[in-house]
């Protein structure tokens, strides 16, 4: 049987750590791969078409320089207050990610790690988009996340 | 084009032969000696006057004559006259004039300094553009900006006003704080200045943002921030000293004034440093009054050891000489009066780094290069210059001015202050730096001894850290490292009591806390209870709850959520141990889950304080003492768990004692909590957006100012009758937004307003969009909203929409509409 591959894109190493050990302690065939960036995600995805996607939201320490999004529109929008366009992009950076991989990750499951419940709409409309999104809810263990990566999600 | 004009005109103008002070006639006898003489001044001018006669002979001069004179002003060469006309042929047909006239026009007022009807031209310009669905020019911007600044740079004093809260004062002062310790001081600024506008009574925060701003040269800034906390509390030592060095510094001479009156006042509030005594006499000196400077001087020298009685004697004999030539002292005070001619330069360049982008810093790194050498005594100029270099990177830059700031002035505590974090900042500079901080509290500079307590300490000189850490917590309790201060103190002195075996002090205080904590679990409010009285807070305390829920209710369930049951199973625990002891407790890659969460949970209770309310949370608030319990059982929850990474076996009954911690703290941090705490600052900080609130609000705004309610059309969801959406902010602030909205659009015959829902193209985040349409032809841009001073008008609606993370734009009108504000803000998604 071929491992599972899963790209797991954070700031740090927790999930991917969190995740490598929790799947061998398990015996779960996977090979999680970590990309620290959008940019990496990228070269991440050029390898290879992944089983399933993680993405983390809060970025907050990743070098400025290195978040996705558009910060000149967004320094707009805040009012030229540039401190908080950065902040805006850390906190989100997640979605920023997720939506410039979008075209990427048709057929992928795709876990991000926001709890939107009470927010049904907001995942469906993220969905249009990406058909194999889900959150992850605030409370879920790394063993649930896991299994939600491995294993396939009914439509 | 006005020669297109001027031609018809002509054809246009009848003929009216035997009638001389008739307009028409006057007009047709200009044209006939321009045709005959094009070139001749004196024909020229022969045919201005009568066109201006014909002018005058009518009440309201004909378009088309105003557009004569103009053409004929332009011809004579006289851009003054033409200009003039042109404007008032514009004010009569706006769009008469294209685009080239306009910039004619612009070009003309900038000339006789006219900004605001430069910026106005310049506006029609940019409408023009943008209408046509062009880009709008670059340049035209950055003139309306250039202007823009010059305008608002006029207003601002030499010597700081009491100004309101500014643009970015809303914000969490522990946020700030973090953002402070990471050395992000934008952040810091940000969050400082939210805090205090949300309540500008915050002492600590409106010092912090003090101290902030005067270490990065922002003096204006400072001193508003030290004037907010002196209106809250006015016998705030620190921020009475503050104030005064900071305003000895301006060029003013009242500014000066105010300054010395507040260095007596922080001698009276603190008799017991003699050091203020001697800098008031020097400064009393400067000022031209030997009188006061001697009293000054010998108060300090009662106290004074006998070297520096001697060392100030022939300070004190030339005090006294003085006192005999009562000329010199008017001589002296004068001299003082004059503003420096760095000034305007200084000032523009403050407005420009208030702009907070790349072209604004270049701009004010010009005007700053300028004022200094205009005069390169004017010390504030050089110390901006310096803090602009150090955010440019350019360190060396930095420095130079920083020591040519001191060497004008050595006694500046806020230069010394600069100076030592910046060469802290460089290697191999650790020495340099130490002197520029003992020179820093040498100037008074309380910061100093935070900093001279932390360098003691790295050097392994324990007792002098606390010894100076203690001098810091008294003489600035509420500094920005004072918790940080407090607590190594404690720990310290924790240390030595062990050292000496003396426990009998710390069983005492032992028993002083537990009668503290009895009483503690009387007092206070819930986070419910707090939020419901001040919906404002809850701009501070979302971001502190998103911290929490992110890194305690995500990553606890993520750690802890299977973690019982499989203790309980008997499997090696030890990968998972290691796992969660590093992500519970800290490791290299940051302070861990227990740390993150304890840490929101005090500046929760910071926020709380700061705005004048006590939380109970441990005790009172069921939602937190939840959370309170799960991360004490986690913590209970630590040696056993270090056992296990560590590959060490426990005993059955400790194996099972870990594991009902570890599901204790899984059940504590519920995320039902979570989405508890969420629905609750929903609740507490939205206000639903309703038609009939604000139509009534436009009724009131009228009627404040006096003027015709113009009517209001209900458009999008508001004409559908959707349900309201609810936003993501107070409702004192929504209505603040839609005062000055609809305060701003009176003028206009009628007014459109449209409501929609919309999701945020990346995050999905569900937005409520508002736009209130105007029939008013005067143009409006979004630049010119942002370019507003925060407390002016749409000045407010810009900064309450930074505050509360909304958006501000202008948009083009539908059918029927010249133009509209359009406002965003988050909405509680599933409302009403």
């Amino acid at each position: 049987m071929t491992a599972a591959r899963v790209l797991v894109v954070e700031d740090g190493r927790e999930y991917v750590d969190g995740f490598t050990r929790l799947a061998e302690a398990r015996g779960a065939e996977a090979a999680f791969v970590r990309a620290g960036s959008l940019a990496e995600a990228r070269r991440a995805l050029g390898e290879g078409r992944p089983d399933a996607v993680f993405l983390d939201v809060v970025f907050d320490r990743t070098p400025e320089a290195d978040l996705a999004g558009d910060l000149d529109a967004l320094v707009a929008r805040h009012g030229g207050d540039r401190a908080a366009a950065v902040r805006h992009l850390a906190t989100h950076q997640g979605f920023y990610v997720l939506d410039a991989l979008a075209d990427s990750l048709a057929g992928v499951r795709v876990v991000l790690a926001y709890d939107f419940t009470g927010e049904e709409k907001r995942l469906a409309s993220l969905r249009e988009r990406i058909p194999g999104l889900s959150g992850l809810p605030d409370g879920a263990s790394l063993g649930a996340a896991l299994e939600d990566l491995l294993v396939p999600r009914s439509p | 084009m006005l020669a297109g004009a001027l031609a018809l005109a002509l054809a246009a103008a009848p003929a009216a032969a035997g009638c001389e002070d008739d307009a028409e006639s006057l007009a047709e006898t200009a044209a006939g000696i321009v045709a005959a003489s094009p070139r001749d001044p004196e024909s020229l001018a022969k045919a201005r006057d009568l066109v201006r006669r014909a002018r005058l002979s009518t009440l309201w001069p004909p378009l088309l004559l105003t557009l004569r004179a103009a053409d004929l002003a332009a011809a004579a060469g006289d851009a003054d006259d033409e200009a003039r006309l042109l404007q008032s042929a514009a004010r009569e047909a706006p769009d008469l004039l294209a685009a080239p006239d306009r910039l004619v026009l612009a070009r003309q007022a900038e000339a006789r300094g006219d900004r605001r009807d430069a910026m106005l031209q310049y506006g029609h310009v940019l409408t023009a553009q943008e209408r046509r669905g062009l880009a709008a020019g670059a340049w035209i911007g950055e003139r309306i900006r250039r202007l823009d600044a010059e305008e608002e740079a006029k207003s601002v004093p030499a010597r700081p006003g009491f100004a309101p809260p500014s643009a970015e004062a809303r914000a969490a002062f522990a946020e700030g704080k973090s953002f402070l310790a990471k050395g992000a001081s934008a952040g810091a600024r940000g969050a400082f200045r939210r805090a205090l506008g949300i309540s500008p009574g915050y002492v600590e925060a409106a010092l912090a943002l003090g101290t902030l701003e005067e270490r990065e040269g922002r003096d204006v800034e400072a001193a508003a921030a030290f004037r907010t906390a002196l209106a809250a509390d006015p016998d705030r030592f620190d921020a009475v000293l503050a104030l005064a060095n900071l305003l000895w510094n301006e060029p003013d001479r009242p500014a000066k004034e105010e300054s010395l009156a507040l260095l007596d006042r922080a001698i009276a509030l603190r008799p017991e440093m003699p050091r203020l005594q001697r800098e008031a006499a020097d400064r009393w000196a400067a000022w031209g009054d030997p009188a006061r400077a001697l009293e000054r001087l010998d108060t300090w020298r009662a106290t004074a050891t006998p070297a520096g009685r001697q060392a100030t004697d022939p300070f004190r004999e030339k005090l006294v000489a003085s006192l005999a030539r009562p000329a010199e002292r008017a001589a002296g005070a004068e001299a003082l009066a004059e503003a420096s001619p760095a000034a305007p330069s200084f000032r523009l360049a403050q407005v420009y780094l208030r702009r907070g982008d790349a072209s604004g810093t270049e701009h004010a790194l010009r005007e700053l290069e300028e004022a200094v050498r205009l005069d390169p005594a004017f010390v504030p100029a050089w110390e901006l210059l310096a803090t602009v270099r150090g955010q440019d990177g350019d360190a060396a830059g930095a420095e130079a001015a920083l020591r040519k700031a001191l060497s004008v002035d050595p006694s500046r505590a806020s230069s010394w202050e600069r100076l030592a974090a910046l060469l802290e900042s460089q290697p191999g500079q650790a020495a340099e730096a130490k002197a520029a901080w003992q020179k820093a509290e040498q100037a008074g500079s309380l910061e100093a001894l935070w900093a001279l307590g932390r360098l003691a300490a790295a050097d392994g000189r324990e007792l002098a850290a606390v010894r100076w850490w203690r001098r810091y917590v008294a003489e600035a309790p509420d500094g920005l490292h004072v918790d940080e201060a407090r607590a190594a103190v404690d720990r310290m002195d924790r240390r030595f009591q062990t050292l000496r075996g003396a426990g009998l002090g710390l069983a005492a205080f032992g028993v002083l806390l537990g009668a503290g904590l009895v009483l503690r679990r009387r007092r206070g409010l819930t986070l419910a209870a707090w939020l419901g009285g001040d919906p404002s807070a809850t701009r501070e305390v979302r971001p502190v709850l998103g911290r929490l829920s992110h890194e305690v209710f995500k990553h606890g369930g993520l750690l802890l959520g299977d973690a019982e049951e499989r203790l309980n199973s008997g499997e090696d625990f030890r990968p998972s141990a290691e796992i969660l002891a590093g992500r519970l407790y800290g490791s290299s890659s940051g302070p861990g889950l227990v740390a993150e969460g304890r840490a929101a949970l005090e500046d929760l209770a910071a926020v709380a304080r700061r705005r004048g309310a006590a939380l109970n949370l441990r005790h009172k608030d069921p939602l937190f003492a939840a959370v309170v319990s799960g991360l004490d059982a986690l913590d209970a929850a630590h040696d056993d768990l270090a056992s296990l990474a560590a590959g060490r076996a426990l005993s059955e009954r400790r194996r099972a004692a870990l594991a009902a911690r570890l599901g204790r703290a899984a059940r504590a941090l519920n995320p039902r909590t979570a989405q508890e705490l969420n629905r609750l600052v929903d609740a507490a900080g939205s206000t639903e957006a309703s038609w009939e609130t604000l139509s009534g609000l436009l009724a009131a705004v009228a009627r404040e100012k006096r003027a015709a309610a113009p009517g209001l059309v209900p458009l999008g969801r508001f004409a559908d009758g959707g349900a309201p959406l609810r936003v993501k902010l107070p409702a004192a602030e929504w209505e603040t937004i839609f005062r000055n909205l609809f305060a701003n659009a009176l003028l206009s015959p009628r007014l459109g307003l449209l409501a929609e829902e919309r999701r945020d193209a990346v995050t999905g985040q569900a937005q409520g969009r508002f736009v209130l349409y105007d029939a008013d032809p005067r143009p409006l841009t979004a630049e010119m909203i942002r370019g507003r001073a925060a407390e002016r008008g749409l000045g407010v609606v810009a900064d309450a929409v930074r505050r509360w993370d909304g958006a501000v734009d202008v948009v083009p009108g539908p059918a029927g509409w010249e133009k509209g504000v359009a406002v965003e803000f988050a909405v509680v998604e599933g409302a009403p």
